[in-house]
C-alpha cells in the first residue's frame, strides 16, 4: 500500500507494529522480509519514486578534513535509495574483518563472518546475485576464461566479486506497494525521534514534508535505515530529551565514520600479454576478481585489508580523478561528469595503446579505513528546509591507512618479481616511506560506514550485536553505520545481510 | 741477481700478468653483453629508461659506480658457460625478490641484480 504523506490531513497519526525509517537498500530489504506477516509495517521514505531536487537538498552538508564529495551528491533520496545509481559490486567481508586485530585500533566486531553467512545467502536473493559462493575454483568452472596470475597463494589470493544490476526502486516498487501489510509513506521525512521520559523507549517519530504537513508515527519498534550519515544525523538531532542526542551517552554517535579509499596507487607492467577476463570488470558481468593479501600476510605486516583491481593503463592514465569529476552538488550532474570522463579516457586510450603500455595496468586500491574517532559526522547550526540541523562531516585518515596501501603494493611488486610476470611501479604519493600526507584528489568509494558502530560495550559502540541502540529497547539501526570496521568490499551486500539479521531479531521480539 | 733488480723484475712480471686480467674485468669488450641487458625490463622499457634507472641507482650507490665493480658483482658465482649467464641472472633476480633484495627507484620495485644491469648499461653505452 502506498500513501503520499503530502496528501494526508495535517497532524495525522500513523500507527503500525514496526516502523522502518528509510526506503533504501536496508529499509526495502527489511520490508520485503515482512511481507505476508501478520504485522503492519510502516515504511517511511523522505522522497517519492523519482529524483526530487527539493528532497535531495535535505542531504546538503558541509565537509572538512580530507577532501570529500559534495554530501548532497553521494546518496539518492528517493524510493530505492542509492541503488538508483550504484555499480552493483558485491563481495562478502573476510573473516579477518570481524576479528580484533591488535594493530588496528578499535577493530573487532561482536559477531563473526560465520554469524553473517546465512544472511549473506539471503541477501543474495534480494540483490539478485548468483549463488552465495565466492570460491575462485567454483567460478573458474563456471567461467573458464578467468585465468589467474600464477602468484604465491600464501601471499596473494583472488578475491571474487559478483555484480548486481538490482535497482531497488524499479525492482521492488510494485512488490512493496502491492503488499497488504506494508504501508509505504512517501514524502515522509523523519525530523525528530520522541522517547518516553526515561529515554528507554521510542514513543513516536515526527515526519514532515515540503507541503507543510507534519505527522506522527507510532509503532512498537523503530528501525533507522537512512544510511550511515543520515542515521547519525537523526540521532544527534533528536536532542530535545537527551542533550547529546539519542544513543549518544558516550559520545560515539557519528564518530568512526569510515569510507573505502579507492585510488589509483601503482602500475603493473607485464612482460608478455596475459589474456584473461579474471581481473577486468564490466557492468553486467557475473564475476571477476581482485588481488588480495592473505590474512596471514596482513597479520605479519600489521596492515589493513585491501584489494587491488586492474584497469588498462592507457585508459586509466587519461581518466580524471573521481574526486575532481564528481564535484557537482547534483548527483545526476556528477554522474554525468563521471560518465563523460570515462568516455573521454576511452577515446584517448585508443591513440596510445601500442607497445608495452598495451600490457600495462593501473593498479587501483580498494581498502578499509582504520576506525578513527576523529573521522566523524556532527550536526551544525544551520538547518535544512524541514528544520533539521545540517550534517557536518570531518573525514580523517590515519598513518596506518597509508602504510597499508604502500605495503600492499610492495608485496604485490615482490610477488610479481618472483613470478616473472612483470614489474610494479608505485605512484608518487606512495614512494616516500616517511610521507604520511594524502593527495588532494584522493578518491573514496561513496561508501558511508561506522557512525553507529556495533559493540556489546555501550562505551565503545552505539548499537548491540543485534543492531539495537544501547539503552533504548525498541530502536534499531539497519545498515553500514553499524560496521565496526569497514572491510575492503563495497558495503551493500553486507548491509543487506546485516539488515536481514536484524529483521529476524525484531520478529523474534514481536 | 741484485736485490733491487730482482724486485723490479718480479714487479714487472706481476704487472704483465695482472694487466690483462684487469683489462678483461674492466673493459666493455670482453664481458658478456647480456650483463647489460635486464631481460624482463627490456620488454617493458626502452633503452633510455634502462639507462635512466641505472643512473639513479649509481647516484644512490656511489661505491658501485664503475663497470669493473658492477661486472664483478653481477658475475659472482656465474659459471664460465656463456649460454647459462642469462638463465643464471634471471634466477638470481627471482632470488632477489624472494629474499627482499629489492630497491625502489622512481617508484619501480626492482631487484638489485636487474638494477645493477641497468647501471652497467648506463656506464657502458656511448653517450
Amino acid at each position: 500500500m502506498h500513501i503520499d504523506a503530502r496528501n494526508l490531513e495535517n497532524n495525522s497519526v500513523i500507527q503500525g507494529d514496526i516502523c522502518i525509517i528509510g526506503a533504501g537498500t536496508a529499509g526495502i530489504s527489511m520490508a520485503l522480509d515482512w511481507i505476508d506477516t501478520p504485522y503492519k509495517v510502516i515504511l517511511l521514505e523522505g522522497g517519492g519514486f523519482e529524483y526530487d531536487d527539493q528532497v535531495q537538498n535535505l542531504y546538503d552538508g558541509e565537509t572538512t578534513g580530507q577532501r570529500y564529495y559534495p554530501l548532497k551528491s553521494t546518496r539518492l533520496h528517493y524510493f530505492g535509495g542509492t541503488t538508483g545509481h550504484w555499480a552493483g559490486m558485491c563481495s562478502p567481508f573476510d573473516p579477518i574483518d570481524f576479528i580484533k586485530r591488535d594493530w588496528v585500533p578499535n577493530s573487532g566486531w561482536p559477531i563473526s563472518r560465520k554469524d553473517l553467512d546465512p544472511f549473506y545467502a539471503r541477501a543474495h536473493e534480494k540483490l539478485q546475485l548468483g549463488p552465495y559462493n565466492y570460491e575462485f575454483t567454483y567460478w573458474k568452472k563456471e567461467l573458464p576464461n578467468l585465468i589467474p596470475f600464477s602468484l604465491d597463494e600464501k601471499v596473494i589470493w583472488n578475491k571474487m566479486w559478483q555484480y548486481s544490476v538490482a535497482r531497488f526502486g524499479k525492482l521492488y516498487g510494485d512488490t512493496i506497494t502491492k503488499a497488504k501489510n506494508i504501508h509505504l509513506y512517501t514524502y515522509a521525512n523523519v525530523v525528530d525521534i520522541i522517547t518516553n521520559g526515561t529515554i528507554t523507549d521510542i514513543k513516536e517519530v515526527v515526519v514532515k514534508n515540503h507541503a507543510g504537513k507534519t505527522h506522527k508515527v507510532r509503532a512498537k519498534h523503530f528501525i533507522l535505515a537512512c544510511g550511515a550519515i543520515q542515521n547519525a544525523r537523526l540521532l544527534l538531532a533528536s536532542n530535545s530529551q537527551a542533550a547529546q542526542g539519542l544513543g549518544n551517552d558516550n559520545d560515539i554517535v557519528g564518530r568512526y565514520f569510515m569510507e573505502h579509499i579507492e585510488h589509483a596507487s601503482a602500475e603493473l607492467w607485464l612482460s608478455k600479454p596475459f589474456p584473461t577476463k579474471l581481473y577486468s570488470w564490466s557492468y553486467g558481468a557475473r564475476a571477476s576478481a581482485e588481488l588480495a593479501i592473505t590474512e596471514k600476510v596482513q597479520t605479519e605486516n600489521r596492515i589493513l585489508n585491501g584489494t587491488v583491481s586492474l584497469y588498462p593503463l592507457a585508459f586509466s592514465r587519461n581518466l580524471d580523478s573521481e574526486m575532481d569529476v564528481w564535484n557537482n552538488e547534483d548527483p545526476r550532474k556528477s554522474a554525468e561528469n563521471f560518465r563523460e570522463s570515462i568516455s573521454e579516457a576511452r577515446e584517448a586510450a585508443k591513440k596510445v595503446n601500442e607497445g608495452s603500455i598495451s600490457r600495462a595496468f593501473q593498479l587501483h586500491t580498494r581498502i578499509e579505513q582504520a576506525p578513527n574517532p576523529n573521522s566523524r559526522v556532527t550536526i551544525g547550526a544551520e538547518k535544512d528546509d524541514l528544520g533539521v540541523p545540517k550534517t557536518r562531516l570531518n573525514w580523517e585518515l590515519t598513518r596506518l591507512d597509508k602504510r597499508s596501501i604502500r605495503k600492499i603494493y610492495q608485496l604485490l611488486g615482490q610477488q610479481m618479481g618472483i613470478s616473472g610476470l612483470g614489474r610494479v611501479r608505485l605512484r608518487e604519493f606512495l614512494r616516500d616511506e616517511n610521507d604520511n600526507s594524502w593527495p588532494e584528489d584522493l578518491n573514496a568509494g561513496w561508501h558511508h560506514m561506522g557512525t553507529t558502530r556495533m559493540s556489546d560495550n555501550p562505551k565503545r559502540g552505539v548499537v548491540t550485536s543485534n543492531c539495537q541502540v544501547h539503552g533504548i529497547s525498541n530502536l534499531y539501526v539497519a545498515g553500514s553505520g553499524c560496521y565496526a570496521t569497514s572491510g575492503a568490499p563495497n558495503p551493500t551486500l553486507t548491509l543487506v545481510a546485516l539488515s536481514l539479521r536484524l529483521s529476524d531479531y525484531v520478529k523474534d521480539k514481536m | 741477481m741484485e736485490r733491487k733488480k730482482f724486485i723490479f723484475m718480479t714487479t714487472a712480471a706481476a704487472a704483465i700478468l695482472a694487466i690483462p686480467v684487469w683489462y678483461y674485468n674492466s673493459c666493455s669488450s670482453v664481458y658478456d653483453q647480456s650483463l647489460t641487458k635486464p631481460q624482463l625490463l627490456s620488454n617493458i622499457w626502452d633503452t633510455e629508461t634502462i639507462a635512466e634507472i641505472g643512473e639513479i641507482y649509481k647516484k644512490q650507490h656511489s661505491s658501485e659506480n664503475s663497470p669493473s665493480k658492477l661486472i664483478k658483482l653481477l658475475s659472482e658465482s656465474i659459471s664460465s658457460e656463456k649460454g647459462e649467464i642469462v638463465a643464471f641472472i634471471n634466477q638470481r633476480i627471482k632470488e632477489d625478490y624472494k629474499t627482499g633484495r629489492i630497491v625502489t627507484i622512481d617508484g619501480w620495485i626492482l631487484s638489485v641484480t636487474e638494477v645493477r644491469q641497468c647501471a652497467l648499461y648506463s656506464l657502458t653505452q656511448p653517450k
